[in-house]
C-alpha cells in the first residue's frame, strides 16, 4: 500500500497531493487535557465528600450535584474530546483524504465546547432529568443530537472523498460508534418538555429502566470502548512499529462485540422487578462478552511481540500496554458482575465503583494519555519535553489507580456481606444502615488517596505536553497519493444479493423455523440451515478465483453498505430487547388500585431528582430475604409504573427508599433533612436545611401534573386543573403536624414538598395523605 | 417436544420470541463471520493489516 505513489511515478501514473487538517486534532486534544483535570478534579471532590460529609459546602456543590458533573465531564468531556481528536486524525491518515470540511470541523469543535459548558452550568445548579450519564435537559439533548449529525456528515463525507479504498479495522469502529451513539441518544432522550430546562422521560418505570441501562450500557460499550478499540489498532501498530497482531481476530471481534454489546444493557438491573426473561438475556449476553472482549485485548497486547524490551524507555507504549491490560481486566470482571449470585452480592455496592474506574481509569486514561504522548510532538514537529516525567506519571497513575480499585473491591465486597450478614436467630447482624457505611470509612480515604494521584499524573501529562509545543508551531502533514483511475465497482444488489447474504438470510430463516415448528419441522429446519450454512461456505470456496477479493473484502471497500450493515447488526439486539417491554401492558387488575403521585410529591419528587438523591439512594428492594427484613417487601412492576423518570439507582451509599413512606414521622424526616447526624450518627449525607429556603414555584405546578398526564399518568382533568391548591392543601397538612412537634416550615417550603414525597414511596394504593405514624419505629439508619 | 418447549417459553408473552430470535440471529452470523475469516490465509490480510504503517507522510512548517 505504501508504494502506491511510487507505483504510480514509474507507471506514470497520476499522485495527488493532501494536506490533512490538524487544526481541529489539535484543539480537541487541547480540550481534552483541560477537561480531564476538571473531570478529575471533580472526582476528587466528590470522593472527599464520600468520607469527609463537611465538603457538601454549598447546594450546588453538593455531593448529588456534583456527581453527575464528575461523570459527565470524564465521559463526554475528557474522553470524548480525546476520541474525537483520535478519529479525526487516524481517519486522515487511514483513507488518505483530508477532513471534508473545515467548517463542519470547526462547528462539531465548539458545539461539543458549548456543551459541555452548558453542562457545567446546569448540573450544578440543579437541572437535570435524573437518569444516569444522561442528566443533560431537552435543550442541550437536542444540541448533543445536531453536533452528532455534524460530526457523522463530516466523518462520512470525508470517507466518501478517499483515496485508499480499503476501510482498516479501526474506520469499522469508528463507523459502529458514530451510528449506535446516535440511537442510542435519540431512544433513550425522548421526554416531554414542561418548560425551559425541565422535562419528564416518555418511558415510565421499568420501561424506562430498560431503555436507561440499554443506554447507559452502551455508551460504555459505543463512547468509551469502540472508539477507543479504533484508536488501539490504529495506534499501538504506529507505536510498536509493527502491524495489529492478528487481523483476522479483529474482523471476528468487531462483528462480536457490535452484535453482543448492544444486548447486555439488562444486566444493570438482575434480581429487580424488571421481566426475569430480559435479566436472564442481559446476563447470557454478558457473559459471552468475555470471548471478543478479551480476543480483542489479546490482539492488542500480542500487537507489541518482538517490541517488550521497548516498554522499558518508552512512555506510550506503556501507557497502551497497561492501557489494553485494564481493558482486559474490565472486561473480565463486567461479565463477572453479570452472573446473578455474583450480582446478587456486588449490585448497589462501591465494587461497581471500583470496576467503573478500572475501566474509565485506566483503559480509557491510559489509552488517551499514550495517544497524546504519541501524536502531540508529531502535531508540533518535536520531541517529547520529557519522557521522565511521562514515566513517572505512569507510575503515579498505576498505582493510584490500583488503590482505588482494590479499597472499592474491599469496600465493596464488605458492604455487601454486612447487609446479608444474619445472627444465629435469623434477624440482621447489623440492622443500622449507618453501621454498613462506617466500616467503609478507611476504603473512602485509601480511594481519596488513589484518586489524587491519579489527578496528581495528569497535571503532570498537561505540564510535560504544555512544555514540549511551548515556543513551537504547529507542522502541517500532506502525503501524496495515488488516484486510482475509475474502475467499475460491484453494484450495492451485487453485494447484498450475494451468496454469503442469501446463505445467511436463509440459514436465520430455518433457524427462527427450528424455534416454532412442530418436532418434525424444527429437525428440518435446523437439517437444513446446517446445509445451507456449511454448502455456502462449501460454493464459497469452489468458484472463488485466485485473486480476485472476496465478498467481505468488497464489502470493507464500501462505507455506505457497511454501515447500514452495523446499523442493522446493531438495532437486532435493541429491536429485540427492547419492543417486547416497551409494547406489553401491565394487567389491569393490577392496576386498578393504584394512585399517581399528588401534585405536592410531585414536586417533592422534582427536587428529590435535583438534588440527585437518587446517586445515594436506590428505590428497588431485590428478592433476598436480607432485603426483605431490612427495607420490607420486594419491589414490584407496578410500584414505579408512574415513575417518569424511574428511580431505581445503581448505587446504595444510603438505604433503599423504595418504602420509606410512612416508615417515620414527618419530623423524623424534617430532623434528618436538616442535620442528618441528628438522626443518624456516622452518617456522610450532605445536610438539606437549605430546602427550608427554598420555595416551590406552584404556578408551575399544573404543567408538570399536565406533562405527567401527556406521558400516560392517568390525573384527571380535575386533579390538573386543581393542582396548584392540592399542594397548598397537603402542604398545610405537613406543616401543622410539624409545627404540633414544635417544628417550622413554610408551606411553600421545598423540605415540605420533599417530605410529602418521601412519605408517599411505597404507598401506590393510597390517596395522598399526610398522616404521619403515630409512634416512631426503631431507627434503622 | 420442542414445540411444547417454546410454547411454555412464550405463554405468557408471545412477544419473548423477539430476543429468542434475535439470539437466532446472532449465532448464525457470528459463525458465519467466523468460519468465512478463518477459513482464508492469514498472510492474505498482510496487505490490509499493515495500513497504519503506509505513512507516507511529509511534515513542514506553515
Amino acid at each position: 500500500m505504501d508504494s502506491k505513489p511510487s507505483k504510480a511515478r514509474s507507471a506514470g501514473g497520476e499522485t495527488k497531493r493532501i494536506v490533512y487538517n490538524d487544526d481541529v486534532v489539535r484543539w480537541f486534544i487541547a480540550a481534552s487535557v483541560v477537561f480531564a483535570i476538571v473531570g478529575l478534579l471533580v472526582g476528587v471532590i466528590v470522593a472527599l465528600q464520600l468520607a469527609f460529609w463537611q465538603a457538601n459546602v454549598a447546594s450546588f456543590l453538593s455531593f448529588g450535584r456534583l456527581r453527575p458533573l464528575h461523570t459527565n465531564a470524564v465521559i463526554f468531556a475528557f474522553v470524548g474530546n480525546m476520541l474525537f481528536a483520535g478519529i479525526y486524525h487516524s481517519t486522515q491518515r487511514l483513507v488518505k483524504a483530508r477532513l471534508a470540511s473545515d467548517t463542519l470541523s470547526k462547528v462539531h469543535f465548539w458545539g461539543w465546547q458549548l456543551i459541555i459548558v452548558a453542562a457545567a452550568l446546569t448540573l450544578p445548579l440543579g437541572f437535570t432529568t435524573g437518569k444516569e450519564y444522561a442528566e443533560l435537559e431537552w435543550p442541550i439533548d437536542l444540541a448533543i443530537a445536531a453536533i452528532w449529525v455534524v460530526f457523522a456528515i463530516n466523518f462520512f463525507w470525508t470517507l466518501a472523498k478517499r483515496a485508499e479504498k480499503h476501510l482498516y479495522v479501526a474506520i469499522w469502529f469508528y463507523i459502529a460508534t458514530i451510528v449506535t451513539v446516535a440511537v442510542l441518544h435519540i431512544v433513550n432522550s425522548l421526554e416531554i418538555p414542561v418548560f425551559g430546562l425541565k422535562s419528564y422521560s416518555i418511558y415510565g418505570g421499568a420501561k424506562d429502566a430498560l431503555v436507561q441501562w440499554w443506554y447507559g450500557h452502551n455508551a460504555v460499550a459505543f463512547f468509551l470502548t469502540t472508539p477507543i478499540l479504533g484508536i488501539m489498532y490504529y495506534y499501538v501498530p504506529k507505536a510498536a512499529e509493527r502491524p495489529v497482531y492478528s487481523y483476522r481476530l479483529s474482523i471476528v471481534h468487531f462483528w462480536a462485540l457490535v452484535f453482543l454489546y448492544i444486548w447486555a444493557g439488562p444486566h444493570h438491573l438482575l434480581n429487580s422487578a424488571l421481566p426475569d426473561w430480559a435479566q436472564s438475556l442481559g446476563m447470557v449476553f454478558s457473559l459471552m462478552l468475555w470471548a471478543p472482549s478479551w480476543g480483542g485485548m489479546v490482539n492488542g497486547l500480542l500487537t507489541l511481540r518482538g517490541a517488550w524490551q521497548k516498554l522499558r524507555d518508552d512512555p506510550v507504549l506503556k501507557f497502551f500496554a497497561a492501557g489494553v491490560t485494564f481493558y482486559g481486566m474490565a472486561t473480565f470482571e463486567g461479565p463477572l458482575l453479570s452472573i446473578k449470585s455474583v450480582n446478587g452480592l456486588g449490585h448497589y455496592t462501591d465494587w461497581i465503583i471500583g470496576h467503573v474506574h478500572s475501566g474509565a481509569l485506566g483503559w480509557n486514561g491510559f489509552m488517551a494519555a499514550g495517544f497524546f504522548y504519541w501524536v502531540v510532538p508529531r502535531l508540533y514537529g518535536t520531541k517529547l519535553r520529557s519522557p521522565r516525567l511521562a514515566n513517572t506519571h505512569f507510575w503515579l497513575g498505576t498505582v493510584g489507580i490500583l488503590l482505588y480499585m482494590i479499597s472499592m473491591w474491599v469496600a465493596g465486597i464488605t458492604q455487601g456481606m454486612m447487609w446479608r450478614a444474619v445472627n444465629d436467630q435469623g434477624a440482621l447482624l447489623y440492622p443500622n444502615f449507618v453501621e454498613t457505611l462506617i466500616a467503609l470509612r478507611p476504603m473512602y480515604w485509601t480511594r481519596l488517596f488513589g484518586g489524587t494521584l491519579y489527578l496528581v499524573g495528569m497535571l503532570l501529562m498537561a505540564w510535560n505536553l504544555w512544555q514540549t509545543i511551548a515556543g513551537k508551531k504547529p507542522v502541517e502533514a500532506s502525503v501524496e497519493v495515488y488516484v486510482e483511475p475509475a474502475t467499475e465497482q460491484p453494484r450495492w444488489t451485487e453485494l447484498v444479493f450475494a451468496r454469503p447474504m442469501i446463505g445467511a438470510v436463509l440459514a436465520i430463516a430455518l433457524v427462527v423455523a427450528f424455534g416454532v415448528a412442530d418436532v418434525i419441522g424444527a429437525i428440518t429446519a435446523l437439517f437444513l440451515a446446517v446445509l445451507i450454512g456449511v454448502g455456502t461456505i462449501f460454493l464459497g470456496q469452489l468458484f472463488h478465483k485466485e485473486g480476485k477479493p472476496t465478498w467481505h473484502r468488497l464489502l470493507e471497500g464500501r462505507a455506505m453498505i457497511f454501515t447500514v450493515i452495523t446499523v442493522l447488526a446493531v438495532l437486532a439486539g435493541g429491536v429485540a430487547e427492547l419492543i417486547p417491554v416497551l409494547v406489553v401492558k401491565p394487567a389491569e387488575a393490577g392496576m386498578k388500585h393504584l394512585q399517581p403521585y399528588s401534585s405536592l410529591e410531585l414536586e417533592g419528587r422534582d427536587i428529590y431528582i435535583r438534588e440527585g438523591c437518587y446517586v445515594c439512594h436506590s428505590q428497588m428492594i431485590r428478592p433476598f430475604r436480607w432485603e426483605t427484613m431490612r427495607y420490607g417487601d420486594a419491589s414490584r412492576l407496578e410500584d414505579s409504573i408512574y415513575d417518569h423518570p424511574f428511580q431505581w439507582g445503581s448505587k446504595r451509599t444510603g438505604p433503599d427508599l423504595a418504602r420509606e413512606g410512612q416508615k417515620y414521622p414527618n419530623l423524623w424526616h424534617y430532623k434528618h433533612m436538616t442535620d442528618p447526624r441528628s438522626i443518624s450518627e456516622g452518617s456522610n449525607m450532605p445536610p438539606y436545611a437549605y430546602l427550608l429556603d427554598g420555595k416551590v414555584d406552584f404556578s408551575l405546578t399544573n404543567k408538570k401534573v399536565s406533562a405527567m398526564k401527556s406521558v400516560g399518568v392517568p390525573y384527571t382533568d380535575q386533579q390538573v386543573s386543581a393542582s396548584a391548591a392540592d399542594a397548598r392543601a397537603q402542604a398545610d397538612v405537613i406543616v401543622k403536624d410539624l409545627a404540633d412537634n414544635g417544628a417550622t416550615a413554610a408551606p411553600d417550603s421545598e423540605l415540605v414538598a420533599l417530605i410529602a414525597y418521601l412519605q408517599r414511596l411505597g404507598r401506590k394504593n393510597v390517596e395522598p395523605t399526610s398522616a404521619a405514624p403515630s409512634a416512631q419505629r426503631q431507627d434503622t439508619r | 417436544m420442542l414445540s411444547q418447549m417454546f410454547r411454555q417459553l412464550f405463554s405468557d408473552n408471545p412477544l419473548t420470541a423477539f430476543p429468542s430470535v434475535g439470539l437466532a440471529i446472532f449465532m448464525t452470523v457470528f459463525a458465519a463471520v467466523t468460519v468465512n475469516v478463518l477459513r482464508r490465509r492469514a498472510s492474505s490480510y498482510d496487505e490490509v493489516a499493515k495500513l497504519p504503517l503506509a505513512d507516507e507522510e511529509v511534515r513542514h512548517e506553515r
